[in-house]
């Protein structure tokens, strides 16, 4: 296991009684719509959080709030110790906090391989490297060769990715947020457009890579199924309020969470 | 599998692609060889004259294929750096009395650079069609400036001729104008394009390269990997620019006369039509796309006064029938097909 890179932005008290992430009274509103309504929750870096709720309940738009993509129309977002509410996107993931999509965001014309060590490179921060040759940097190529193990991506490391499989391109994309080290990851519906027989794998592959590596994980899914096997909590957003944030067993008896989720068919 | 080589194949493929490497430097050694003995062997000017020129647009499509292969942005502005380029060095020269050629090119190199940065940090916000429009108004702006002389030192429309710069010193400018140029300047102009083939060849394989494309790949995940995307497109735009800049200085001495007119949006046009040609989606395509370009403009004006209707024909098929291969790309892809075909059969 890779030791974590001292970071001197970081200011790593407790890990484990300091939530890696904390927002308070998020709010977003598009228009006259309010799709995040004072959301305040607290993540940790070794638990694996699920978020549901219907279509249209905010959960996207709650994930855009703390990757940046969204900015905030009202609340405080606190990562690692520090407020960065106001933090430019890729500023958020070099912190260690990192995003996954559910749409699989990858370079088509780049292999699998360029497309891991590539992330490797960011998270190096290598990226202004002129003189030196990728292909001979060996301390990107023995990483990014560890990612693709870990991922069971080895057999596509020379393909271009435009024509691999959609699950193959969806645990693409974890791996190469993976290789950004994050405290804390977010990944959006991680096995929306996956067969049934393979969002177990995936899951499976996400979770153990998760655990083996201490980082936080936030997932979206509409799967109840998999949400109730791989989540330690569960929080249960509706019309961009926190409906319940409890012990899945809990979530899943609440009154409220059976009516306006459970029941409503998703 | 813990000790795979930088090639992720097996050794064969490793030493393989060791022996292609060579046998491209080879190929590039033996060009280079035959360029620098061409004038002195043919003693034919006109032919020197049209390699140089060639490969001044080479070096300018190189450098401008950073932009559009690499980054992904279609830039219509390129003129701007072209022109501050031959501007750069007339001025100099004739303003500030600087005779020295090295240091007139790296004073366009700089100037070039720096009107990139200030086109780049105005346009790499936009997008596509909107960036295209904002680079080829703001070149427009420098264009507009010296027509008009704004600053009086451009002296118009008329443009301004110039004389020979020295060397290290050496009082070379007073030979005359076809040994000047078969005996000396023709081989400064190949030593900067292959030395311009050189840098672009391990820049465009360094982590900052990989960077370029991850950036034209897929801009979303390039930021959530923690890419400052826009100051690389910056980044990109200023190396682009220098080079294309170089270009510019290196054929304004050429022609011996810069006018308004190589900073006009035809001559961005004509920039983007030469990595078309040759494809923008290969290393080397843009060199070829120079050569055919200048060769076409030759004979096309030789025969027929409806020369830019018969460029633009060229264009369109190529475009429409090998896309971003272009000429080279696609010409590589049909010996790869005729490889594949003898190996089957
Ligand atoms: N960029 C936007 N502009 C305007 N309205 C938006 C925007 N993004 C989301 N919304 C609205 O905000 C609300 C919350 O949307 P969001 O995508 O966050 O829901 P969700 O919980 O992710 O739903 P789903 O389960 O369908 O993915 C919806 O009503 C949506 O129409
Ligand atoms: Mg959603």
């Amino acid at each position: 296991m890779s030791t974590r890179e001292t970071d001197s932005t970081s200011t790593t008290q407790n890990a484990s009684t300091e939530p890696i992430l904390r927002t308070e009274n998020v709010r977003k509103e598009f228009g006259n719509l309010v799709a995040v309504d004072g959301v305040s929750l607290e993540f940790y870096d070794d638990e694996i959080v699920g978020i549901i709720g219907p279509n249209g309940a905010g959960k996207t738009t709650y994930t855009n709030l703390i990757s940046g993509a969204l900015s905030l129309t009202d609340g405080t977002i606190v990562f690692d110790g520090d407020d960065i509410s106001d933090l430019r996107k890729y500023k958020r993931v070099r912190r260690g906090l990192v995003r996954s999509f559910q749409i699989p965001q990858i370079y088509d014309e780049l292999t699998v391989f360029e497309n891991v060590q590539s992330s490797v490179l960011s998270r190096k921060q290598e990226n202004n490297r002129l003189f030196s040759l990728t292909h001979r940097d060996t301390a990107s190529i023995e990483e990014t060769e560890r990612l693709l193990e870990m991922f069971n991506l080895e057999s596509h490391a020379d393909e271009h990715t435009e024509h691999l499989p959609h699950g193959v391109r969806k645990i693409l994309d974890v791996a190469m947020s993976f290789a950004l080290r994050p405290k804390l990851m977010v990944l959006d519906e991680p096995t929306s457009g996956v067969g049934s027989r393979e969002k177990n794998a995936v899951m499976e592959t996400i979770t153990d890579a998760a655990v083996e590596r201490n980082i936080g994980l936030i997932f979206i899914e509409h799967d109840m199924e998999l949400i109730r096997s791989y989540s330690d909590r569960i929080v249960a957003l509706h019309e961009g309020r926190v409906l319940d944030d409890d012990d899945p067993a809990a979530v899943m008896n609440s009154e409220a969470v059976n009516q306006f989720i459970l029941e409503g068919g998703v | 599998m813990s000790t795979r080589l930088p090639t992720f194949g097996d050794m064969k493929a490793q030493e393989l692609k060791g022996l292609l490497l060579d046998k491209r430097l080879l190929g590039g050694g033996v060009l280079f060889a035959a360029l620098a003995l061409y004038p002195g062997l043919t003693m034919n000017a006109y032919h020197t004259r049209l390699l140089a020129w060639i490969m001044c647009f080479a070096i300018a499509a190189l450098g401008f294929n950073i932009v559009l292969g690499y980054t992904g942005l279609l830039s219509f502005g390129h003129a701007a750096f072209f022109g501050t380029g031959m501007y750069t060095v007339v001025i100099a020269m004739e303003s500030a009395g600087i005779t020295d050629l090295i240091v007139l090119l790296v004073l366009a190199m700089l100037a070039a650079g720096v009107v990139g940065a200030v086109i780049g940090a105005l346009s790499v916000k936009t997008h596509e069609i909107y960036f295209a429009l904002l680079t080829l108004a703001l070149a427009q702006l420098l264009y507009v400036l010296a027509a008009r002389d704004v600053g009086g030192l451009t002296r118009g429309t008329d443009g301004i001729g110039l004389s020979r710069p020295d060397f290290l010193g050496i009082p070379i400018s007073e030979a005359p104008a076809h040994i000047y140029l078969m005996g000396f300047y023709y081989h400064v102009i190949l030593v900067c394009l292959f030395a311009t083939i050189a840098v672009l060849w391990l820049v465009l394989r360094s982590p900052f390269g990989l960077t370029l494309k991850m950036i034209r790949e897929n801009e979303t995940r390039a930021e959530m990997s923690g890419v400052p995307i826009l100051r690389y497109r910056l980044y990109s735009m200023v190396l682009s620019a220098m080079i294309v800049g170089l270009a510019g200085a290196l054929y304004a001495v050429v022609v011996g006369h810069v006018t308004p007119e190589y900073l006009d949006w035809t001559m961005s046009g004509e920039i983007v039509f030469m990595a078309l040609l040759g494809g923008i989606g290969t290393f080397l395509g843009p060199i070829i796309g120079a050569s055919g370009f200048i060769i076409l403009q030759e004979v096309a004006l030789g025969v027929t006064t409806y020369w830019h209707f018969t460029m633009g024909l060229v264009l369109f098929v190529v475009v429409l029938t090998l896309r971003e291969k272009g000429i080279w790309g696609g010409a590589k892809a049909l010996v790869d097909d005729l490889n594949e075909r003898r190996d089957d059969s």
